[in-house]
């Protein structure tokens, strides 16, 4: 737990004191910038100047010139003094006596100020006046009372007095509050409210020791050698410090507290409660800091304790290893006036050492936090890695260096298993910190040494990196996905890089090679990437691979291209058409995308395709043993083009079908040319699927008027009822259907006309039925809606006469529009226009005497 | 150290409330107090835990609906040599765990000490929990869950039989301490306090503070 804070410097060797006398002793002593006071045992008071310098090697030494002295008669030892350098005064307890001294020349001052009865004093470092010129400090009495003064040059002016239970042996004071030490207890004192405090009991072989740490806190020291702090509230907010026995005194600077006794000086830092540091020092008498110096003086000889740099301090606690001892001093450095930015610097570099040392003892949870926190450049650890940095990129290790690790090969002594630990802990670390701002210009570093990782190990993240906008350089990375067979990945990263030519050929070998890459897709994936790749120079030279391979998938070259790409010459439908010539499959499926996907209107397309489909039709029923259903889903298909596209050539296709007898497509293709008749006949006679002519119907029929519809009808009851045709008598069935069919419309007029004179009433009972219930709905529906219509126009005459309505207003002033006389009967014509009129002017009701405007006369 | 670092943002927007509590520990030595705090705050369990020296202090912060809770607990040693700075440290507590160990019944009679030392001088509305240590030793039981609980109901204290060992109700009792806690901005320390004075003239009578209620 040791490191080295302090250093032990003397600064007098041997106070020559005024008689050489052997009892002569160091009892206190005060220093205040080069001046130094020392209080003997004798009743003396020595003033030294001293002199720190700062030698080469960066040691610190001390000269000293003795000034003078002063004999305060008594001859009692001087208990305490400090120096208050505002009054230019020395403040002397001797013989239980305050008292001042000049500063300079140590003559007593002659207003004779001072202090009886005094068992200590303090001097108040937050005073509650903030006069510059006075000090306020505290003082101890033997008669069971703690006084505060107020001191100038000349006077001690006594401010209050608190009565105490008990005698106090030692007093710290911070603003109102004094923390006394009586004889059985320790105990805060609030001065203005007098309120006391207990903390805790005094054992009788301990020596009270006060000590102010900071604002409102102090150290005491404790039973069982405990060094207690507690607040002025008398609550401790740290654990104690275990001290070492018989404590003489203590001093605190941060973040040390460094403590005396008989044989040693400890050190302990704050931060931790732990002891750091011990120093043996024989018969010390006394400790103190003063302005962030901390001295220690012997009988005879006065030592600096100097502190170690924060820096050397933190070095060598990492050269131990000792991380987290050294990032937290580290992290309590910028307490000791060092800039912001130059402590940022500073302990980010710490950290980073910090790091490199848990990456050596394979720490990576600790490593990879401080790497982060201090935003290491990732070239630092990725050149630990041989071979991970990009060849292109020149890197050199900072100096002066932060680690004395090679590389990995050296910390895992060539250990298989250790060295994959390394590698996953960079794999896990470079994609946690990728995209993050640590990484910000190292992109190319940090995927290029992801890229090799995943190479090695885990191919199957490759794919992934590769398709998020990798930093990957081409350099060593090809050779390196090569070597390590990652040839999908190799065609990845060329396609990322525009390569598309090495990419396909990369590609194509795997396919042709038959080589094993699991993550390889097959050629799927090289149809979608030719279906969009935007050079079809390029694209021509694979197509034909292509499709010898498989022309289904080949085809979705031309199908599944994206929707924004701009037309070009190389990839127009005539082209790709010519080309497909040769693959059947390809070129079908092509022209169903151009028809059905592309909704292309061209004549050629719909006419090539209803031939090819026709011609497999053909083919299928030219060979023998072909499955009925292969030859119905064929057939299918062709209809449904038949019926769905008008552009095609009815007649090219028409001639063909009816030497095949196709009579199903003749049918669809009659009706494309209105000959409705014929496609009928078709249906009826050679079919005789009268549910399908029903349907022709009803599809012919579809966004026609009803009138073309009744007479697509018409059509087909004539058909069936047609006495020329010799099995007539079949059809009388499938006419009765048609006639009693809900959805199908007639002319009913006609229909009566059409039926045969021999069908009875009886066969005909429910048509007649519906047709006269038809009309006679028609006729009712017709009269009730004459009837709403009327309704409704007398509702809006009545708004309308509402709206019209006005009053008027008599009086003398209006006069009568016509013969401009005033009005002297009750009784007066209004014209719907406005006009006002006598009765007797208003010759015609129906016109405005005035505009001549006609009203209308219609009644209804 | 005990004000450095860790979420004392003092209104977090995004995560509701946070409150900071002082809790200590007391109890005879060798009841398992250093142990309980090891098993709450680490998870762990040490057969042969040293003797604490003074005190010692950790930290722990537990979720509590929309509330955070930070623990600041001053774990103290029971050896009698230590007793006298206890008030140093239960000084200013909001919350108290006494720990006595079922296999030792003086170990009972300390804690009824300590509890009637806590309401005489703590704070008045500190909250005080009762913890019987060991519960895993139950064949060696001398203490009464009965008895301890009676005792509890008596001057109103939480009361659980806890293991350090097995964990048993070493959370649940941090946890009913928390929830027991009064919650409202004017209460827990003082001292985090100094951010959010922006309506607390209108004395302590919070509106269920914040936006994101």
């Amino acid at each position: 737990m040791s490191i080295k804070a302090f250093e032990l410097v003397p600064v007098i060797e041997r106070v020559k004191l005024m008689s050489d006398k052997a009892k002569t002793q160091i009892e206190c002593l005060d220093v205040c910038g080069k001046n130094m006071y020392i209080g003997t045992s004798d009743c003396f008071v020595v003033h030294y100047s001293i002199d720190e310098k700062t030698q080469a090697n960066g040691r610190i030494t001390y000269t000293s010139e003795k000034q003078g002295h002063k004999y305060l008669v008594v001859k009692k030892p001087v208990a305490q003094l400090r120096a208050a350098s505002a009054l230019n005064r020395i403040m002397v307890l001797c013989d239980n006596t305050l008292t001042l001294l000049n500063m300079f020349d140590l003559e007593p001052i002659v207003t004779g100020a001072k202090i009886k009865g005094v068992v200590c004093f303090c001097i108040n470092d937050n005073p509650v006046r903030t006069n510059p010129f006075s000090v306020e400090i505290c003082v101890a009495l033997k008669r069971k009372t703690v006084q505060l003064y107020t001191v100038t040059e000349d006077r001690m002016m006594h401010l209050r007095d608190v009565t105490l239970p008990e005698q106090a042996v030692a007093v710290g004071v911070d603003g109102v509050t004094v923390c006394a030490a009586l004889t059985s207890q320790y105990c805060m004192i609030n001065t203005d409210s007098s309120y006391i405090t207990d903390l805790f009991p005094i054992d009788d072989n301990l020596k009270p020791i006060i000590k102010r740490i900071s604002k409102e806190e102090f150290l005491l020291s404790g039973p069982s050698a405990l060094g207690i702090f507690a607040t002025s509230a008398g609550v401790s907010q740290r654990p104690p410090m275990q001290w070492s026995d018989g404590l003489t005194a203590v001093s605190f600077v941060h973040p040390y507290i460094v403590a005396l006794n008989d044989e040693f000086i400890t050190v302990h830092s704050i931060l931790d409660q732990q002891q750091k540091q011990a120093m043996p020092f024989i018969s010390g008498v006394f400790l103190g800091d003063f302005d962030g110096r901390i001295f220690v003086a012997s009988g005879r000889e006065i030592y600096s304790l100097v502190p170690i740099p924060f820096e050397k301090q933190i070095q060598a606690l990492l050269a131990d290893k000792r991380v987290q001892e050294a990032l937290e001093l580290a992290k309590n450095a910028n307490k000791t006036g060092m800039s912001r930015e130059k402590f940022v610097k500073m302990f980010k570099r710490i950290q980073q050492q910090a790091a490199f040392i848990e990456f050596a003892e394979k720490n990576f949870d600790e490593a990879g936090q401080h790497f982060k926190e201090s935003a290491i450049d990732i070239r630092e650890i990725i050149s630990l890695y041989p071979h991970y940095l990009p060849s292109s990129v020149n890197f050199t290790r900072s100096v002066p260096p932060l680690h004395e690790i090679a590389d990995i090969n050296q910390l895992s002594r060539s250990n298989e298993e250790t060295k994959l630990a390394y590698k996953v802990f960079l794999r896990e670390f470079l994609e946690d910190i990728r995209g993050t701002s640590i990484t910000h210009g190292y992109k190319l570093e940090v995927d290029v040494a992801l890229l090799k990782l995943y190479a090695e190990s885990c191919p199957e993240k490759l794919p992934e990196l590769l398709a998020d906008d990798p930093g990957c350089d081409l350099g060593d990375c090809v050779n390196w996905l090569e070597r390590h067979g990652r040839l999908h990945s190799l065609g990845l990263l060329y396609q990322h890089h525009g390569e598309s030519e090495k990419a396909l050929a990369v590609w194509t070998k795997l396919m042709d090679s038959g080589a094993k890459d699991p993550s390889f897709p097959g050629l799927d994936f090289i149809v979608l990437f030719l279906a969009s790749l935007t050079n079809h120079e390029l694209l021509w030279k694979y197509v034909d691979w292509v499709l010898e391979k498989d022309e289904e998938l080949g085809v979705k070259i031309f199908t599944e291209r994206p929707a924004n790409e701009p037309q070009s010459e190389r990839l127009r439908p005539e082209t790709v058409v010519d080309y497909l010539h040769r693959f059947p499959i390809a070129v079908i499926t092509y022209l169903e995308y151009l028809i059905f996907q592309r909704r292309l209107e061209k004549e050629k397309y719909h006419t090539h395709l209803a031939v090819l489909y026709l011609e497999a039709v053909i083919k299928l029923m030219d060979t023998n043993g072909t499955k009925k259903e292969d030859l119905d889903i064929a057939r299918s298909k062709l209809r449904h083009m038949l019926q769905m596209s008008n552009l095609y050539r009815v007649q090219l296709i028409l001639g063909k079908a009816k030497e095949k007898e196709m009579h199903a497509e003749c049918a669809i293709l009659y009706g494309k040319l209105e000959e409705h008749d014929k496609a009928l006949r078709i249906l009826v006679h050679k079919l005789k699927d009268f549910g399908a002519a029903e349907n022709y119907c009803q599809v012919n029929s579809r966004g026609k008027d009803p009138a073309a519809c009744k007479r697509l009808y018409h059509i087909l009851l004539s058909v069936y009822l047609d006495p020329t045709y010799e099995r007539r008598d079949t059809l009388v069935a499938p006419a009765m259907d048609l006639l009693n069919n809900a959805d199908a419309e007639f002319d009913n007029v006609k229909i009566l006309q059409l039926l045969p004179e021999s069908w009875s009433v009886g066969l005909l009972g429910q048509f007649l039925t519906r047709a006269v219930r038809t009309s006679m709905h028609n006729s009712r529906m017709t009269r009730i809606e004459r009837m709403m219509a009327r309704g409704e126009n007398l509702q809006v005459k009545q708004t309308f006469i509402e709206m019209q309505r006005d009053a008027i207003v008599m009086n003398e002033e209006r006069v009568c529009a016509v013969c401009n006389r005033a009005f002297s009967d009750p009784t007066f014509v209004r014209y719907p226009n406005g006009v006002v009129t006598h009765v007797h002017c208003a010759k015609n009701k129906y016109i405005c005497p005035v505009t001549g405007k006609l009203f209308s006369a219609d009644k209804r | 150290m005990a004000s450095r670092g860790g979420p004392q943002r003092p209104n977090g927007a995004s995560q509701g409330k946070i409150c900071q509590f002082k809790l200590v520990l007391l109890g005879e030595s060798a009841v398992g107090k250093s142990s309980l705090v090891l098993r709450f705050v680490k998870g762990q369990f040490h057969e042969y835990q040293e003797s604490t020296i003074g005190a010692a202090f950790l930290t722990q912060t537990v979720c509590l609906d929309d509330t955070t809770v930070k623990f600041e607990i001053w774990d103290t040693a029971g050896q009698e040599r230590y007793h006298s700075l206890a008030p140093m440290y239960y000084r200013g507590a909001q919350a108290a765990i006494v720990v006595y160990d079922i296999t030792n019944p003086d170990t009972f009679g300390r804690a009824k000490t300590w509890v009637k030392e806590l309401q005489r001088q703590a704070s008045p509305n500190i909250v005080i929990a009762l913890a019987g240590n060991k519960a895993d030793l139950a064949s060696k039981r001398m203490v009464e869950f009965d008895e301890a609980q009676a005792y509890a109901e008596e001057n109103s204290l939480l009361f659980m039989e806890t293991s350090a060992k097995t964990a048993m109700n070493v959370n649940d009792i941090f946890l009913a301490i928390a929830k027991k806690l009064p919650k409202s901005e004017t209460s827990g320390t003082p001292q985090p306090r100094q951010g959010v004075r922006l309506n607390n003239e209108q004395g302590g009578q919070q509106s269920e503070g914040g936006c994101c209620k």
